[in-house]
């Protein structure tokens, strides 16, 4: 709102125009490379910042979080590895686009979609902040526990053949998710007596395991008689091509980006929830199911566009209330409080110049990401050309580099190898990694919220009754059951008799890939 | 393509018993540490017999894949086991050139001759291996093992 003389001139400053610049450029590098995340990016750079003013320092921070956000989104369609786990929805149809040498049209989508879904976050952020931040102090541990539970109606989507499958993998990750010390409970579990187990299985090990290994693996398997994995063409016009198809669906950037600012604002739930939760309304909607998970922009646009307006709405309870709504937020707080400002409710009155160029320099670092990604993706594309016989290796070794330097442990390394094989033999079994992964990630979050309501219930009389009485959580219920049913209204809308289903049913949500 | 009831039965078996392992493992807990875990496995238990039910009733088809591209796999996941092994062991640099060296030069399989495909694998793997390693080491500051090279490899290796 506050579009000040001083905000003006100190948006375009050249020096801090270079600062954006740089903190987008770099922030693209490491997202792009597996197991640095956006988290990491910003505390890496965070010590860079002590010296700087404050408005250089945040701008380019928040230029790094923006870049790091897109750049996951570069590994995830080239190699199918997120380069963060908010772009593991991208890898979905991403991947299968750069498989069909359209690797170019997928860095291009990604980047389109990363853009809107940034600036409508941050459209979000100056206009709405005050009151979605309210939304942020209505969530308690029962509505995270349900929200956990809706995240995970999702598998339907996430299933590729049988859905029974992608249940059980689901389960499984929860399982794996409560290996370590119970958060409230604080006993061992699943550790065996092996102490560097107790911190628990980080989601990036897994994720790097799980997604990258079998598909290196297969690629190393399949590879052609040229050597090539796959084979990028460039075709003029195609990126301009590209953005015009995108620009007629506007109904899919703002669904993408409300779902991404809502789960922004949601302190616990990040880019990873909200670009899943994002893809699985985009599979409901659309008329064609089947095109999904195997090369549909749609579903990198949906993806994209969450995960980075989840940027902006994460930022609304920093912003408002001194709450980061996501990991990258938190280091983004210590910034700001390094610099000697606290955020919280009187921020907008204390420091408005600082504030309102922080959030205007967020929506001119979308446009930046975006002509970075625009022009960057026909030379990034390439990389898909290389033979089979120097990508192999390279995705390994980036694999081990990115799983290692998480925590500086060599377990990590070991248990992402471990976790690889594992997955290369799962998915011929049939399952699939992304209902595993879900279960890993929504698993503690559901843990966290089933035990704290349970200590809320006890305090209150009834263990259970917290759970189905507050307004949020009726609402969360009613979601789920929705959710649930929602296959079961499709047919009902459409006047069909209930298809065949295979051995435990594949339903008409789940998508081929 | 053949029918395979057994494969199917000894996945489910798998699962149910993953399930029934962890309601076993957390029996003796407080409720508060087990009742996440023990829900989540008695929850696949359930599809495990689920899945075992189905399985025998309604058999599915399996499809393979060729010998070839199964033993290139299978040479990828035994020099990744090593290239694991051999970090801690030579340190991180070392041990990525090997791995890098060795998987250029055994991927390009006999599509190029000898003395090419080592100059390949030699080259590819020194530039490569040196670039990934300067990047993390000095500008994302990730400290390696430095393996056999100790204190002094630490810096550099």
């Amino acid at each position: 709102m506050e579009l000040s003389a001083e905000v003006v001139s100190s948006l375009f400053d050249p020096v801090n125009l270079l600062f954006m610049v740089l903190g987008v450029a770099g922030g693209i590098i490491v997202g792009a490379l597996p197991g640095l995340t956006a988290t990491m990016a910003l505390a890496l750079m965070l010590p860079f910042t002590f010296s700087m003013d404050p408005e250089a320092a945040l701008i380019m921070l928040g230029g790094i979080y923006i870049g790091a956000i897109y750049g996951g989104s570069i590994s995830a369609i080239l190699i199918n590895t997120p380069g963060t786990p908010s772009s593991i929805a991208t890898t979905f149809d991403g991947y299968p686009l750069a498989r069909k040498g359209k690797a170019e049209h997928a860095l291009v989508t990604a980047a389109f979609s990363s853009g809107v879904g940034g600036i409508l976050g941050g459209l979000a952020l100056l206009f709405f902040s005050p009151m979605l931040a309210k939304l942020a102090l209505q969530f308690g541990p029962p509505e995270f526990f349900w929200i956990a539970l809706f995240g995970l109606t999702i598998i339907a989507t996430l299933s590729t053949g049988s859905v029974l499958k992608g249940f059980i993998g689901g389960a499984f990750g929860m399982l794996i998710s409560t290996i370590g010390i119970a958060p409230i409970g604080g006993e061992s579990r699943f550790t065996f007596g092996f102490a560097p187990l107790q911190g628990g299985l980080d989601l990036i090990v897994v994720l790097i395991g799980l997604f990258c290994i079998p598909e290196v693996i297969a690629m190393v398997e399949k590879r052609d008689l040229s050597g090539k994995a796959s084979l990028h063409r460039r075709t003029k016009g195609a990126a301009r091509s590209m953005i015009g198809q995108l620009v007629k669906k506007p109904a899919l950037f703002f669904r993408s980006s409300v779902v991404g600012i809502i789960t922004g604002i949601i302190p616990g739930a990040g880019g990873n929830v909200a670009s899943l939760l994002s893809y699985d309304v985009t599979v409901r909607l659309s008329r064609d199911k089947s095109t999904f998970g195997q090369g549909n922009p749609e579903g990198v646009a949906a993806s994209e566009t969450s995960n980075n307006a989840e940027v902006g709405g994460s930022l609304i309870p920093l912003l408002s209330l001194g709450i980061p709504g996501a990991p990258p937020a938190a280091v983004l707080l210590g910034a700001l409080m390094i610099q000697g400002i606290t955020p919280g409710p009187d921020l907008y009155s204390r420091y408005p110049d600082l504030v309102f160029l922080f959030i205007w320099a967020f929506i001119l670092a979308n446009g930046v990401m975006f002509l970075l990604g625009f022009f960057g993706a026909r030379y990034v594309g390439q990389i898909i050309n290389l033979p089979t016989h120097y990508l192999a290796p390279v995705i390994v070794m980036l694999s081990v580099v990115g799983s290692y330097a998480i925590r500086n442990n060599l377990l990590d390394v070991i248990m992402m190898v471990g976790f690889g094989v594992f997955g290369y033999w799962a998915k011929r079994w049939g399952f699939e990694p992304a209902p595993i992964v879900l279960g890993l990630i929504l698993g503690p979050i559901a843990e966290a919220g089933l035990t704290q309501s349970m200590l809320m219930g006890q305090a209150q009389g009834s263990v259970w009754g917290v759970f189905v009485t507050r307004p949020v959580t009726l609402m969360l219920i009613l979601l789920c059951v929705l959710s649930l049913l929602w296959p079961i209204l499709g047919r009902i809308r459409r006047g069909a008799k209930p298809s065949d289903r295979d051995q435990g049913g594949s339903d008409d949500a789940s998508v081929h890939r | 393509m053949r029918r395979s009831i057994g494969k199917e039965c000894v996945l489910a078996l798998l699962v149910t018993a993953t399930g029934t392992f962890a309601l076993w493992e957390t029996w003796d807990l407080n409720p508060l540490s087990a009742i996440f875990p023990q829900t989540v496995g008695g929850i696949l238990a359930g599809l495990g017999l689920f899945h075992l039910v189905g399985s025998l009733l309604r058999p599915v088809v399996e499809q393979r894949n060729g010998a070839g591209g199964r033993r290139r796999g299978l040479l990828l996941i035994a020099s990744m086991a090593v290239y694991v092994v051999l970090i801690p062991m030579i340190g991180f640099l070392m041990a990525t050139l090997m791995f890098t060296g060795f998987t250029v030069w055994a991927l390009q399989g006999g599509k190029v001759e000898p003395p090419r495909r080592v100059g390949r694998a030699v080259l590819f793997s020194i530039a490569i291996s040196t670039g990934c390693f300067l990047l993390f080491r000095y500008v994302f500051l990730v400290p390696f093992p430095a393996g056999i090279w100790g204190s002094w490899g630490s810096g550099l290796l």
